[in-house]
């Protein structure tokens, strides 16, 4: 970090900041350098000072104070991201957001909701269930992403099928600028459900990554609460029917709320997990939720089953919230429970996130399971195969040397393949720095413009520098 | 589960994915806000000092101490971590490198010997003065000089010999619990056995990573009890249940060391009291170590079911943790209070005359959060003594 003493710093910092909320002691600092990638376990990128504002006017005088002294500013959520999103590449200050975390208004006759960034996914879909209300986006990472870090990464999830991204759902935000100076994006202010007044910036600031700005406060469009829920489980003796059966689904003009996709080994190791949800063993499964009125939900399950039967394929249909909820939580610990099918060996967050054309998913899951074998790696595969957004979860050793280095270049091939195949590397994780090297390959020149809007917004680059670009 | 050897525990630490799933349940977290306060980041923490990449010493201790050891975490951890044994195992780090710190000195003393310490003249005044003081509690006499060894039921034979495990705080504080556990066992048609010998359970030492002193009461516990001929063992406290069953006390088929209303629901199916308490809307408080620890969850509200005159009502929001955590509370005060307040905030929204709980330690943080509002915290031997109409 540039010219600056670190304790003319935290004593700048302790004028702006209650002292408690200014955390200088290197051990705590240490552990701020991580958050769930890989990259992150590996090194260790540490904050000179991490902070934990709670209002607008707090950010706004750290960044004039950053921006004068070019010191580098990272804003942090949850630490759930997988790109090392959050981690300050180079140095400087930390903002821990996840404290500011008040859901500020409900208003559920404009169906909106504003909220401050660091208020978690779960807490807010229980404090709007009480209105009968919901916000769409789902990550698997519900307990634990801020709602600041899914604007950053423009998250979406397991219903993405349906209900789409984060960014449908922002209505307008206040952002405060690298400069210091407070804005106000699309229809903050006011609360109309459409606006089209002006530029979209609120689109320009979602998906950013923490490069252009702090999103200090978010008005979100909420919706309705479907009234039933159904899950139909279908297992496959091939992993190639699998993908073949989804387009199906959609040409029978049936749109579920999520689809998504575990292979052999997924099955096998929240089998290992969690025995009581017991999934039938078999190559492939897929699992298909339809929600709305519980009618349209009868319907729509029989229509999926009688699908499957044809491929052919098992087929459960449950509506029992039981049995709705173990399967849907087999889904959503697969990430973590990977880990269960080696005793020494632990699943890393690296080459997780690609996104592939819905014709070429079956390929893809066909190319990598070889690609494992060849490098020795365990590949447990899973994902939102509705979207053909394909998790890759890796299963390694991380202590041996050897490993981490078959996986590095196990994690490049899955990339570029994924490029290849007219995809992308990332379906919803973000790129951070994990993924920089590939943003050239996907964007061409379009990177330089996309530079040249970074530069005009954070001309000294102190802005979460390291990231994107 | 005990603490782990160094090598279990870098298996354990490699499978952390720093999903940061732990955060949502940590009461800690929940008021310090920073990441070092919550499990991931002490787990990370354990991390560094297992391979040796950061030294044990009181910065490293500071962080560590931000924990109740209420188990929430590990039970929430998708990848399996038993978090609360990883912290605790990690203080076990630093104390085995800083065995001679006047702390720790005093820490152990005072959990190992606290029968010595008993017989010392100014020892209970001392006690009371405190506890009067703090929580408004005004101890008696230690219930282990009132209750006999041996109690038997009066008028029949015993369907069954119980060994009950007397914890520290029931013995010198709340005292009237253990009088309420003899005799609701009694009228139950147990025989009860205070093993004289038994100590403080070690939770304590465990806790502040203590391995070796918890390992030497655990001996003089297992010697105590193995002396007497036992059907089972139970205690009032539900973290020595916990502990004891982790550690394993005393094995009739790998039974648990029962917690009262776990043992009267599972093995007792008491009959219905005859007396009703008056007009009482009552909450159940479920401790982090009946929960998380023990996995128990509807007993307490069973026992309280079969009270007449009792409506038991839920806490909005659901059951949280105390903020007490043994010491927790003196160490970290300001922290345990955000706690406590938070969680007494919504008891009191529930509209109740009594809250019943398992687990003295509770009692005694959450009687301080309750005092001013008047509502007593109470254990639910206590509840069914006053039904049964038991004397004493
Ligand atoms: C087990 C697991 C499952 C996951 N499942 C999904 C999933 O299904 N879908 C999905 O999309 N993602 C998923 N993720 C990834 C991650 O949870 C999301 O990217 C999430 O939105 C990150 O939120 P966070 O609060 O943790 O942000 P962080 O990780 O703290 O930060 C993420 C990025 O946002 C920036 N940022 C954070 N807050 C602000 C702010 N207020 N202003 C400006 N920039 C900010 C940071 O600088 C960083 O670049 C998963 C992660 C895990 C560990
Ligand atoms: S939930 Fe488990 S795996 Fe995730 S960060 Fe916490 S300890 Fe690590
Ligand atoms: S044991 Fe409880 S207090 Fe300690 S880290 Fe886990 S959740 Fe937090």
């Amino acid at each position: 970090m540039p010219q600056i003493k670190d304790h003319y710093l935290a004593r700048a910092m302790k004028k702006i900041l209650d002292p408690s909320r200014v955390i200088e002691d290197d051990l705590e600092r240490t552990i701020y350098s991580c958050d769930s990638s890989f990259l992150s376990a590996q090194s260790r990128y540490l904050p000179d000072i991490v902070l934990l504002p709670r209002s607008t006017r707090e950010v706004s005088e750290i960044m004039i104070f950053a921006f004068e002294n070019s010191i580098p500013v990272t804003p942090r959520g949850a630490g759930s991201g997988e790109t090392c999103g959050c981690v300050p590449a180079k140095g400087g200050i930390v903002m821990d957001l996840s404290t500011w975390n008040t859901v500020e208004e409900v208003d559920a006759q404009n169906m909106q909701a504003m909220v401050r960034p660091g208020v978690v996914h779960s807490r807010l879909n229980e404090h709007l269930g009480r209105f009968g209300l919901f916000f769409p986006p789902d990550p698997g990472s519900t307990r634990m992403c801020t709602i600041g870090g899914m604007v950053a990464n423009n998250s979406s999830g397991m219903r993405a099928v349906k209900y789409g991204t984060t960014e449908q759902y922002i209505l307008g935000l206040e952002v405060v600028l690298p400069s210091g100076e407070i804005i106000i994006t699309g229809g903050k202010n006011c609360r109309s459900l459409k606006n089209v007044s002006g530029i979209n910036l609120t689109k320009l600031f979602v998906g950013s990554e923490g490069t252009l700005g702090v999103i200090t406060q978010i008005r979100l469009r909420v919706w309705p609460r479907p009234r039933a829920r159904g899950i139909a489980m279908a297992s496959f003796d091939k992993l190639e029917q699998a993908p073949v059966a989804v387009l199906d689904v959609y040409k029978a003009g049936i749109l579920p709320s999520g689809i998504e996709i575990l292979d052999q080994s997924a099955i096998r190791a929240i089998n290992l997990y969690r025995p009581e949800i017991n999934l039938p063993s078999c190559e492939a499964i897929l699992l298909f939720e339809v929600d709305g009125n519980p009618a349209s939900v009868h319907w729509e399950g029989e229509q999926i089953a009688e699908i499957m039967r044809k491929q052919p394929a098992r087929v459960e249909w449950s509506t029992d919230p039981q049995r709705m909820a173990a399967l849907w939580q087999g889904r959503s610990v697969v990430a973590a429970a990977a880990a269960r099918l080696r005793p020494d060996g632990t699943r890393v967050f690296a080459g997780e996130d690609i996104c592939i054309p819905l014709n070429k998913v079956a390929e893809s899951l066909r190319i990598i399971k070889s690609l494992g074998e060849e490098y020795q790696i365990q590949v447990v595969a899973y994902g939102h195969i509705g979207d053909g957004n394909i998790h890759t979860a890796l299963v390694i050793n991380p202590d041996n040397p050897d490993e981490v280095d078959r996986l590095g270049k196990l994690v490049d091939k899955i990339h570029r393949l994924a490029i290849d195949l007219g995809g992308t590397t990332t379906g919803e994780h973000g790129v951070g720095m994990v993924r920089s090297a590939y943003s050239l390959l996907e964007h061409g020149n379009t990177l330089e413009q996309m530079r040249i809007v970074k530069t005009a917004l954070d001309p000294k680059g102190i802005m979460n520098p390291g990231k994107i670009y | 589960m005990s603490l782990l050897e160094d090598n279990v525990m870098g298996e354990y630490l490699k499978k952390c994915v720093r999903c940061g799933q732990c955060r949502y349940v940590c009461p800690v977290l929940e008021v310090a806000g920073k990441e070092s306060a919550s499990p991931r980041g002490k787990v990370f923490l354990a991390g560094l000092l297992q391979r040796g990449e950061v030294k044990p010493g009181p910065q490293a201790d500071r962080i560590l101490s931000l924990c109740l050891t209420c188990g929430a975490c590990a039970a929430e951890c998708p990848s399996g971590l038993p978090v609360d044994t990883i912290i605790k195992s990690a203080r076990n780090l630093s104390a085995s490198v800083h065995p001679h710190s006047p702390h720790r000195i005093m820490q152990r003393s005072l959990f190992s010997k606290l029968r010595t310490l008993e017989k010392f003249p100014g020892f209970m005044p001392l006690l009371r003065y405190a506890m009067a003081r703090e929580y408004g509690l005004k101890p008696g006499s230690p219930a282990r000089s009132v209750l006999p060894v041996i109690t038997s039921p009066k008028r029949r034979k015993p369907r069954i010999r119980v060994g009950y495990f007397l914890g520290c705080a029931t013995n010198y504080i709340l005292p009237g619990i253990a009088r309420s556990v003899v005799g609701v066992l009694t009228h139950l048609g147990c025989e009860v056995v205070i093993p004289p010998t038994s100590h403080c359970c070690g939770i304590p030492l465990v806790t502040a990573g203590e391995a070796e002193a918890a390992a030497r009461l655990l001996e003089i516990n297992r010697r105590s009890f193995k002396s007497f001929k036992l059907d089972a063992v139970v205690t009032d406290c539900s973290s020595c249940s916990f502990h004891l069953t982790d550690v394993g006390l005393y094995s009739v088929n790998s039974q648990p060391v029962y917690e009262f209303s776990e043992f009267l629901v599972s093995a007792l199916n008491p009959d219905k009291p005859h007396g009703p308490l008056s007009g009482a809307a009552v909450a159940c408080h479920s401790p982090c170590h009946f929960r998380h620890g023990r996995k128990l969850s509807r007993q307490i509200r069973q026992i309280i079911d079969i009270i007449p005159g009792i409506k038991v009502v839920d806490i909005p929001g659901g059951n949280s943790c105390c903020g007490g955590g043994g010491t927790f509370s003196l160490t970290h005060r300001s922290l345990s209070d955000d706690i406590l307040q938070r969680y007494t905030g919504r008891i009191k929204s529930a509209g109740i005359q009594k809250l019943v709980t398992v687990c003295p330690s509770c009692i005694m943080q959450i009687s301080r959060g309750l005092r001013s509002q008047e509502i007593p915290v109470c254990h639910p031997a206590e509840m069914l003594h006053a039904s049964y109409r038991l004397p004493g």
